[in-house]
């Protein structure tokens, strides 16, 4: 009887685990990164691998300067390092994705307190230092040619079948529809994620699309809106927790980036409005959790 | 009918029931039962080292509200009364018997038919039976029956829910017992002047929903033919209910839980389901009618109880009728021993069962189950972070949010705490089991309640 455990309950648990998750959110993001790599070849091969490392990099440098204590490595900064890439352009020079991902995780994420207590998804940060870089690089305009014509309503032709197999410009993950689908297939298969959430993101940038005359099926289709719903509206550390503030911020951040893409004319506004909603996600699950104690006092 | 937010645990019935019978356990050659097996002070003994008890007699007396009186589970003679293992308390102060083997009754079958009797002398039936409400709490019943009389109830619901996974008793009994169990439920409604009797059970027990639905039918037809006494000899109030409803419910834990089940049945909030008297509503374990039933009946003092004997590491799991006082280790023995070294012994289900230190504490009022587990848990030496997934806000029957309280917790955020609910949480453990971060959550949360007061 010597090694019985003496231990609060519950003495069940479930099998899942974080690590588990992580796994399957970094499976997910295999078919975009076969997309990218079809559409880019070597280059996007390049820009994802030193992604990678400027996470991983920028993970352990902060983590050794704070003196915290060393976790095995989970598969999250191989996640921040793709997804990062995947908003990047083309263009962007290897080594300009590297530094962007690095301060991105170290700021955003590790300085913000490690791991599940990022206000700002890592990745959207990366997206932004990544803008510093390209705009000093003279190597690198803008890929996104189409969002410019979108932005500055010019005339748009969409074709769907180019659109759904990637043959167009766009970020490394923004230009095949279906392997971002693909993701998000595993992700709801796996139940890593509600299919709310996403679900409605897209009818608000539908809706919002409407609302402000613009042709919404380019809103849904082109630029990072399939990848947004799947891995920026969702994810776990940015988003609310109780499950209406999820469906509110879905909500918010569609109607934010059709309107946001319209109003400044520059295609990349987008991600900055899904970056500025990251900072009003806490606030949901705080007027929510007090919205109940009224209610309960009254 | 509304849901809650609930989990499918694994272990619900299916997995764990080996035969539906109902084992009868040998009298333990020594037992020791302690004073302290409900809810309010302990109580007083009344007898002394060395005296000669009967089966079934008072050994203490009931000191007011929450204390109940506790009688010999043996007979024989009285060897020690001091500090002895409890389940719940580690150490409480208990009586000891030495066994003689003898089974000498106290007291005989009443002579008077319990239909005949007025509702006061069965209340002091009750009372002086001991008898408790057969779950964790163990609220004395007279005085639960007395309040839910002064307060009007209406509706009496009787809770046939297997509080947690592994745990079959209620299910055994239901087959073995049913009539026992109607006659008690009756005698429930007459004594607490309920009109409305509801039956809730689990979907998964489909031939205890056979038996007692099959007896309930003939009794329900009984009653309703224009005053016709068919069917069983049962004490009929004024005020019966018209039928006696069979709610059948999914499984899903907690549902056992009075609060969530309240909940369930009435369509109110979980916070007023607390206290379900302020709704008209009373609930009673099932297990609590079967010993209403004998206490009346066969003037039978709670001196034993239904107990499942389960877990993986045990060789031949059981649902035993075991003598109060008896020794964790007797009962196991009972069930043929334990196979390999468990991890866990629990008295109670696995999600809110007391991990026991040691094998010499005895079964109580209280006990529901003794499992003995051997499946491994991860118990991370430190917190791992939470990575804010939501997936403990979906299991959570209060609809709370625990991954904001525990975090609050962990940094001595008692105000944050108190906005967010903590006083609705009902520990049931559904957060800790799904966390996937394996975080503490229930340990934190019960810090959080403690830091609030």
């Amino acid at each position: 009887m010597s090694q019985i455990l003496f231990v609060s309950p519950p003495h069940l648990r479930a099998s899942d685990s974080a690590f588990k998750r992580m796994l399957i959110w970094n499976l997910s993001l295999l078919p975009i990164a076969l997309g990218a790599l079809t559409a880019f070849g070597l280059r996007a091969f390049l820009i994802m691998l030193m992604s990678v490392a400027g996470s991983a990099l920028g993970e352990i440098f902060v983590r050794s300067m704070l003196k915290r204590k060393w976790v095995l490595p989970d598969g999250k900064a191989m996640y921040i390092g793709l997804l990062s890439s995947f908003l990047f352009s083309p263009y962007l020079s290897p080594w300009a994705s590297f530094w962007s991902t690095f301060l991105a995780t170290a700021v955003a994420q590790e300085c913000f307190g490690g791991k599940g207590a990022s206000i700002f998804h890592p990745a959207l940060v990366a997206f932004a230092f990544s803008q510093i870089f390209s705009s000093a690089s003279p190597v690198a305009p803008s890929g996104n040619a189409f969002l410019f014509q979108m932005a500055e309503q010019t005339d748009l032709h969409i074709n769907v079948r180019d659109f759904l197999w990637g043959a167009r410009s766009g970020a490394l993950g923004e230009t095949s529809l279906l392997m971002s689908l693909a993701g998000g297939a595993i992700l709801l298969n796996k139940r890593m994620i509600s299919p709310w959430p996403p679900l409605l993101f897209l009818g608000s940038v539908l809706g919002a699309s409407l609302l402000i005359h613009v042709n919404p099926s380019a809103e849904l289709l082109v630029g990072s809106t399939m990848l947004a719903a799947f891995y920026i509206v969702t994810d776990y550390e940015t988003s609310p927790i109780h499950r209406y503030g999820k469906y509110a911020y879905a909500v918010l951040c569609g109607f934010s980036i059709v309107m946001l893409r319209h109003a400044s004319g520059q295609p990349e506004a987008a991600l900055y409005g899904l970056l500025i909603l990251n900072g009003f996600a806490p606030l949901f699950d705080e007027w929510l959790g007090r919205l109940r104690t009224q209610k309960q006092h009254a | 009918m509304p849901s809650f937010r609930g989990l499918k645990l694994p272990g619900f019935k299916d997995e764990t029931l080996v035969d539906r019978f109902l084992y009868v356990a040998h009298p333990p050659a020594i037992a020791t039962i302690p004073l302290l097996q409900h809810k309010g002070a302990p109580a007083k003994p009344i007898v002394k080292t060395g005296d000669k008890v009967l089966l079934g007699q008072k050994i203490a007396a009931s000191v007011g509200e929450g204390s109940a009186a506790v009688h010999a589970s043996v007979s024989g003679e009285v060897i020690a009364i001091g500090p002895f293992p409890h389940p719940h308390l580690g150490v409480a102060e208990a009586i000891q018997i030495k066994n003689d083997g003898l089974e000498m009754p106290v007291g005989a079958v009443p002579d008077k038919d319990p239909a005949k009797r007025v509702d006061d002398e069965l209340m002091r039936i009750v009372e002086e039976a001991g008898l408790v409400d057969l779950n964790e709490e163990g609220e004395p019943l007279a005085a639960k029956l007395k309040k839910a009389r002064a307060s009007g109830v209406r509706t009496l619901i009787v809770n046939a829910c297997e509080s947690e996974p592994f745990i079959t008793a209620l299910h055994v009994m239901m087959v073995a017992k049913s009539s026992e169990i109607i006659r008690g439920i009756l005698l429930a409604e007459k004594l607490s002047g309920a009109t409305k009797v509801i039956v809730a059970i689990e979907d998964n027990k489909l031939d205890a929903l056979e038996v007692l639905g099959s007896r309930l039918y003939g009794f329900n037809a009984a009653r309703s033919s224009a005053g016709r006494a068919l069917g069983p000899a049962v004490p009929r109030g004024r005020r019966g209910a018209k039928e006696i409803e069979l709610k059948r419910l999914p499984v899903k834990y907690p549902q056992g839980d009075p609060a969530v089940l309240v909940s369930t049945l009435t369509g109110c909030s979980l916070d007023k389901a607390r206290d379900p008297l302020t709704q008209g509503v009373l609930v009673l374990d099932m297990a609590t009618c079967f010993a209403l039933c004998e206490a009346v009946y066969s003037g039978k003092p709670l001196y034993e109880r239904v107990v499942t004997v389960s877990g993986q590491s045990v060789a031949r799991p059981k649902n035993l009728l075991v003598r109060i006082g008896t020794s964790l280790e007797n009962v196991l023995a009972e069930c043929a021993g334990i196979l390999r070294s468990p991890l866990r012994v629990l008295v109670g289900g696995p999600m809110r069962g007391t991990a026991q230190a040691g094998l010499s504490a005895p079964i109580t009022k209280q006990t529901s189950a003794l499992l003995s587990l051997s499946t491994e848990v991860e118990y991370p030496s430190t917190p791992a972070p939470c990575i804010r997934c939501g997936a403990c806000a979906e299991v959570c029957p209060a609809e709370l949010e625990p991954a904001i309280l525990t975090l609050a917790a962990e940094q001595d955020e008692f105000e944050i705490v108190r906005d967010f609910h903590i006083s609705q949480c009902i520990e049931c453990g559904n957060c800790t089991y799904i966390c996937p971060s394996k975080r503490p959550m229930s340990s934190l949360l019960k810090y959080a309640k403690a830091g609030r007061l």
